[in-house]
C-alpha cells in the first residue's frame, strides 16, 4: 500500500507539470486513435485526398464514434483505459529518464510488454480492433473463454504494475558502486 | 559491446538495448500491416479465384478488385457504386448496421440507383448458428427467389436477439411463406454449405478482418460505421 501511495504522489507530481501532462494525453491520443482507425487505415488514406477538410473531419469523427459508441461498453472502457495507462507510463518513463538518465531493465520491459500486449489486443474481435485482428489471428484469440477480453485485463494489470514501480523509484538516483578493493597507486 | 579475442569477435548486447530493438521492430511490423499484400483477386469465368500479385509496400493502397460472382444484389445492376458486404447473421454488430445504418443506405442510395448492395457470408468459427443462418439465405433465395432471400436476410437480423437455431430459421421460412419441405431439406442437406465457406475463403483473402466488412467499389470499410462514413465514402465514389 505504501508503494502504491509514493506511485500516486509521484505521478500526481509528474502530470502536474504541463509537459508531461501533454506528452501523457498525447501517447494516450495516438495509442487511441491507432486502435480504432487502423482497421479502416486503407479507407483513410484512399479518402484522403478526395475530399475537403470539412468533410474529412466528418469521416474521422465518424469513424472515432463506431469505434467508441457502437462496440461493446466493456471492449471501448478496456481500450480507454489501456490508452490512459499507456500514456501515463510513457510519461512517467520519460520523467524518469530526463532526471536520471535511465530506467532500471524490468521496469522499461514490463511496460514495453503491457504496451505490446495493449496493441495487440483484438479488445473487439468480431469488429477487427487491434493488430491481431489485421493480422488475421482475431478469430485463434476469440476462442479463448472471454474472446480476448482477457488479454486486455492482463495488459491492464502490466501497465498499472509499470506504473507503480517507476512511480515508487521516480526519487531513486543511480550510482555508481566504488570498488574500495582497488585503488590506484 | 563487440569484443575480439584473437581472430574470433563477439557482439554482445544488453537486455535493454534487446528490449528496444524489440519494440522498434514490432513498431515497424505494426505499421507495415497495414500495407500487407491482402492483395484483391479476380475470378476467371470459371469461377476460379486468381489471386492478384502481391502490392509492393509501402505505397498508397489502391482500391481491391472484388467480384459481386454469385451473391444475391439488391438495387440497379448498373449502378455507379458497388457495395460488396460480407456478414456473418449472428454477429450484433452486422446487426447494428441493418437496424441503424441499412434503411437510410437503401434510401438515399439504394432506392434512388446510385448504389447497388451485395451481400456475402463470412459466418465466424465462434458463431454456432451463423454457418446455418447463411445457409438458410442462400435456401430460400434458391427457392423462392431474389426476394427471398432478403426477406430471409431481415428477417434473421431481426430475429437475431431471440434465436436463429436450426429450428427458429425453419419457422422463419414457414412465417416468410418460402416452401417448408424443400427449405428444410436444402437446410439439412447442407446444400449452399461449400457456397458460404467459399464467400468466407474469399473474405480471408481480400484481409476482411472484422464483420462486417464492405468493399465500397474496392474501398475496405469495416466495423458498423455509421451512415455519415458511408455517405462521404459512397459520395467520393460518385464524384
Amino acid at each position: 500500500m505504501k508503494q502504491i501511495k509514493t506511485a500516486w504522489n509521484s505521478v500526481k507530481k509528474v502530470l502536474s507539470k504541463k509537459k508531461y501532462l501533454i506528452i501523457s494525453l498525447a501517447i494516450a491520443f495516438i495509442f487511441f486513435s491507432i486502435s480504432i482507425l487502423s482497421k479502416n487505415f486503407k479507407l483513410i488514406i484512399n479518402l484522403i485526398t478526395k475530399l475537403n477538410p470539412l468533410e474529412f473531419l466528418n469521416l474521422l469523427f465518424g469513424l472515432y464514434y463506431e469505434g467508441i459508441a457502437r462496440n461493446e461498453v466493456h471492449s471501448s472502457i478496456i481500450l480507454i483505459t489501456i490508452s490512459v495507462l499507456l500514456g501515463i507510463t510513457g510519461s512517467i518513463m520519460i520523467f524518469k529518464i530526463h532526471s536520471n538518465g535511465k530506467i532500471k531493465g524490468n521496469i522499461s520491459k514490463t511496460g514495453t510488454f503491457g504496451a505490446i500486449m495493449g496493441i495487440a489486443v483484438p479488445v473487439c474481435v468480431p469488429c477487427g480492433i487491434g493488430i491481431l485482428s489485421i493480422l488475421g489471428f482475431g478469430s485463434v484469440v476469440a476462442f479463448l473463454p472471454f474472446q480476448g477480453t482477457e488479454l486486455g485485463i492482463l495488459s491492464i494489470i502490466l501497465l498499472g504494475y509499470a506504473i507503480i514501480t517507476l512511480g515508487s523509484s521516480i526519487n531513486e538516483c543511480p550510482m555508481c558502486q566504488v570498488n574500495l578493493a582497488k585503488k590506484d597507486k | 559491446m563487440k569484443k575480439n579475442r584473437g581472430n574470433k569477435v563477439k557482439i554482445e548486447f544488453d537486455e535493454i538495448t534487446l528490449w528496444k530493438l524489440g519494440t522498434i521492430i514490432f513498431g515497424i511490423l505494426f505499421v507495415l500491416s497495414h500495407f500487407s499484400g491482402n492483395g484483391g483477386s479476380v475470378s476467371d469465368d470459371s469461377g476460379a479465384v486468381i489471386p492478384s500479385a502481391p502490392q509492393a509496400a509501402p505505397q498508397a493502397p489502391s482500391p481491391v478488385d472484388v467480384d459481386i460472382g454469385d451473391a444475391y444484389v439488391k438495387g440497379n445492376k448498373n449502378a455507379k457504386v458497388t457495395i460488396i458486404e460480407y456478414s456473418d447473421f449472428e454477429c450484433p454488430f452486422c446487426a447494428r448496421f441493418y437496424t441503424q445504418t441499412l434503411g437510410q443506405l437503401e434510401k438515399e442510395y439504394i432506392d434512388t440507383g446510385k448504389v447497388k448492395l451485395a451481400f456475402k457470408h463470412l459466418p465466424l468459427p465462434f458463431h454456432a448458428n451463423a454457418q446455418k443462418a447463411s445457409e438458410a439465405t442462400e435456401c430460400a433465395g434458391e427457392i423462392e427467389g431474389t426476394d427471398a432471400f432478403w426477406d430471409m436476410h431481415d428477417a434473421i437480423f431481426e430475429n437475431q436477439a431471440i434465436g436463429i437455431a436450426i429450428p427458429d430459421l425453419k419457422r422463419m421460412a414457414g412465417d416468410i411463406g418460402i416452401d417448408q419441405s424443400k427449405f428444410d431439406s436444402c437446410l439439412d442437406n447442407g446444400d449452399f454449405e461449400s457456397k458460404v465457406k467459399a464467400h468466407a475463403a474469399e473474405a480471408a483473402k481480400l484481409g476482411a478482418s472484422g464483420t462486417p466488412s464492405f468493399f465500397i467499389n474496392g474501398v475496405k470499410v469495416v466495423g458498423a460505421q455509421p451512415f455519415s462514413v458511408f455517405k462521404t465514402t459512397i459520395d467520393a465514389a460518385l464524384n
